[in-house]
């Protein structure tokens, strides 16, 4: 019989290139890896040619994701924060219900006119 | 400013062949294709410096480029086209990322304006090589392959090795621009933890460990080799006492005939190095990352040892063993601090053959039960051909003509050379470990024997993994290589699956009785020399006989079909827990302590 190890939220504060894959590979880590994202957060930083990634993971081993994600060489810092659930719960609890007004889909004879 | 006439342009084609120049680049494996044609079409133009072997198959090129880089220890560069040639890399990228070979992989990519439109033979390699590399580029612009050529050298030989592709778009081989050869790295994101200062707190903590240690152990590995670190390991060894234990790509980083070497461990190592794994009460790790082949069930592997592990690669130290002491860095530096912290500590009359008596007594008395490698050199000269023999008489030559090195593939064959030949030199075993990838043998033979035409380079293959890849003994006849001998344990079966059918299932032989052409015929029609062997009695007449050749030899062994690979631990089991017949399971008398 196998028991799962505890696994707790972790959140991982990792700088990047903005290059292009750059993300593709961060986030092709994690599912090859069989890390659990339950959050996800991408944008710009102030420094041009870098970008920021904000993940909540849950993990036994956070240690071992802050690793294998430092190996990638478009990967700049990773970092463990103090994990808010409040915030995250917030957050997506806003992307859940904001309601996203959705633009008309052309359909093919509008786009080969 | 540039014409057209500027005497400095050149086409991106150029500069990739200036750029593998400019690296130290002499041999390239590859086969052109649409996508990659104008890097052909500037190849003659570089042809003093940079030789091109075409290969049979990308697959090929690739196993050859990891071949002479494990051989020489320098970067393998193989060379394929777009789409299906791409595709055909990914095996020897993989298995040189699970291997840490340096290794870099040029593609050609459809052209950038085609670049996402599905065009012929477009594929996304590098969406598709992500996992299996240590970086991948896309160059679509000529002015960054200086820059890029350099890094992707930089990454893959340095820190822990791994393999790298480019892909290049054909436009931006056809373009012409004039290259900055003075452009810098831009990799702020890599860290190569070789440069780093080793952590004199891990230093300290581990020599408190060692010098207090009644049973302690040291496991080396492939850092071993790929620092260069053989010496350093012997004077630790010799230093300190402690016995070693090399895995399967840790051969050859100890002298085997040394009294202080114990062998291979793990899933078909002996039982003593197993049992002594089991009994130590420090391990002390350099350069090799607990795969599962050598650690068996992992939560019962070591039960009582206090684990230190020395990697170059943070992310392996606490991977899949809890560790007391991590130590990250480069494999030599860090046993040459090992060396001194235990100098400072142990007085003069501790050390060396002084230090331990009583744990190598034990080891011995261990060895002496069941290690039955000298039954099989001594096999009476009748009755049909076993494996073993042709490993002994290999053996046995080796020693009367000096070292050579030696190439194996997947399976049984490869358990046996590892197991019955003696390993005295880094770099003279070279095998697809982590990936465990047939047909690897016959293609990385061949860039050996690019990277080292004065040497003698045995291939040991079974005929389900020569059948895979065979068709590189065209490239070598076509490149007048002399130096490969190429052994095939011929059993008629795909061996080891057959073993494990024979052992955990039952003997239902489902899908692994496999049936060949005639090897040495098929070797005559490549325009090499085949022999069939069939008795014990011709094994070493053959084997001379294939040395003194001056050109490929393939050796046919038809040996005893249902021969089993021993002592083998059932899978799932402790590495504690060893079969060394089909009706026979060592267990050791007391339960060991699983690890809490």
């Amino acid at each position: 019989m196998t028991t799962r190890p505890l696994t707790r939220r972790h959140t991982l504060v990792v700088r990047l290139n903005d290059r292009p894959g750059a993300l593709y590979r961060a986030i092709g880590l994690m599912r090859r890896r069989d890390y659990n994202v339950s959050s996800l957060v991408v944008g710009p930083t102030d420094r041009s040619g870098t970008s920021r990634m904000v993940l909540v993971v849950e993990a036994a081993n956070v240690h071992q994701i802050v690793q294998q994600l430092s190996r990638l060489i478009d990967v700049l810092s990773v970092a463990e924060v103090a994990h808010e659930d409040a915030l995250f719960d917030q957050f997506d609890d806003a992307m859940r219900q904001f309601d996203f007004p959705v633009l008309p889909t052309p359909t093919v004879q509008e786009l080969v006119r | 400013m540039k014409t057209p006439t500027d005497p400095a342009l050149r086409t991106g084609a150029q500069i990739l062949c200036e750029a593998l120049v400019r690296q130290g680049v002499d041999v390239i494996f590859g086969i052109p294709g649409g996508a990659i044609m104008p890097f052909y079409h500037a190849l003659p133009e570089y042809a003093d410096q940079l030789h091109h072997v075409l290969c049979r198959h990308e697959q090929g090129a690739g196993h050859a480029a990891e071949g002479y880089a494990r051989a020489s220890g320098r970067v393998g560069v193989c060379v394929a086209t777009s789409g299906p040639g791409a595709t055909n890399l990914v095996t020897p990228i993989a298995d040189a990322w699970m291997d840490s070979s340096p290794m870099v992989a040029i593609t050609g990519q459809v052209s950038s304006a085609l670049l996402g439109t599905d065009a012929f033979q477009e594929t996304d390699i590098i969406g598709i090589t992500v996992p299996i590399t240590k970086h991948s580029y896309l160059v679509r612009d000529a002015r960054e392959l200086p820059r890029v050529i350099a890094e992707a050298f930089h990454i893959a030989a340095s820190g822990r090795p791994g393999p790298v592709l480019i892909d290049v778009t054909k436009d931006c081989q056809q373009s012409s621009v004039v290259p900055d050869w003075n452009s810098v790295h831009d990799l702020a994101g890599y860290d190569d933890h070789r440069l780093r200062d080793i952590d004199p707190a891990g230093i300290a903590a581990a020599i408190y460990l060692l010098v207090r240690a009644e049973r302690p152990l040291i496991l080396a590995g492939n850092g071993v080799i790929q620092s260069g670190a053989t010496a350093e390991l012997l004077a630790l060894a010799e230093h300190t006492g402690i016995p070693v234990i090399t895995t399967l790509h840790g051969l050859g980083a100890f002298p085997q005939d040394h009294p202080l070497s114990l062998g291979m461990p793990g899933m078909h190592g002996w039982v003593h190095v197993n049992r002594a794994i089991q009994r130590c009460d420090v391990l002390l790790n350099i350069g090799s990352r607990f795969d599962d082949r050598v650690t068996g069930k992992a939560s019962t592997f070591a039960p009582n040892a206090s684990v230190i592990h020395v990697d170059v690669d943070p992310s392996e130290i606490g991977k899949l063993v809890p560790v007391k002491v991590g130590i990250v860095g480069d494999a030599a530096v860090a046993m040459r601090a090992l060396i001194a912290g235990f100098e400072e500590q142990v007085p003069r009359s501790a050390r060396g053959d002084n230090a331990l008596r009583a744990w190598r007594d034990e080891i011995s008395a261990l060895r002496e039960q069941f290690e039955p490698r000298q039954e099989y050199r001594r096999r009476p000269d009748s009755g049909t051909l076993q494996p073993h023999d042709v490993c002994a008489a290999l053996n046995a030559a080796r020693r009367l003509r000096g070292n050579c090195r030696v190439v194996t593939d997947v399976g049984q064959h490869q358990m046996w050379t590892a197991q019955l030949l003696d390993w005295q030199r880094p770099r003279s075993h070279i095998t697809s470990g982590g990936s465990g990838t047939m047909g690897f043998a016959v293609p990385a033979a061949l860039g050996a024997a690019m990277a080292l035409p004065d040497e003698t380079i045995w291939v040991v293959v079974g005929d389900g993994g020569f059948q895979m890849t065979n068709q590189e003994i065209a490239t070598m006849a076509q490149e007048g290589i002399t130096n490969v001998k190429i052994a095939i344990v011929n059993n008629g079966y795909l061996g080891m699956v057959r073993q494990w059918q024979q052992l955990f299932e039952g003997r239902r032989y489902s899908g692994t009785p496999l049936t060949g052409p005639d090897f040495a015929k098929l070797a005559e029609a490549y325009g090499v020399r085949g022999v069939t062997v069939d008795h014990v009695s011709e094994v070493d007449t053959a084997i001379a006989e294939a040395w003194d050749h001056p050109g490929v030899v393939v050796i046919d062994f038809r040996v005893e079909r249902e021969a089993n690979v021993f002592p083998i631990v059932p899978q799932g089991r402790s590495i504690g827990e060893m079969m060394t017949s089909a009706h026979t399971l060592e267990a050791p008398a007391l339960p060991l302590a699983g690890r809490s």
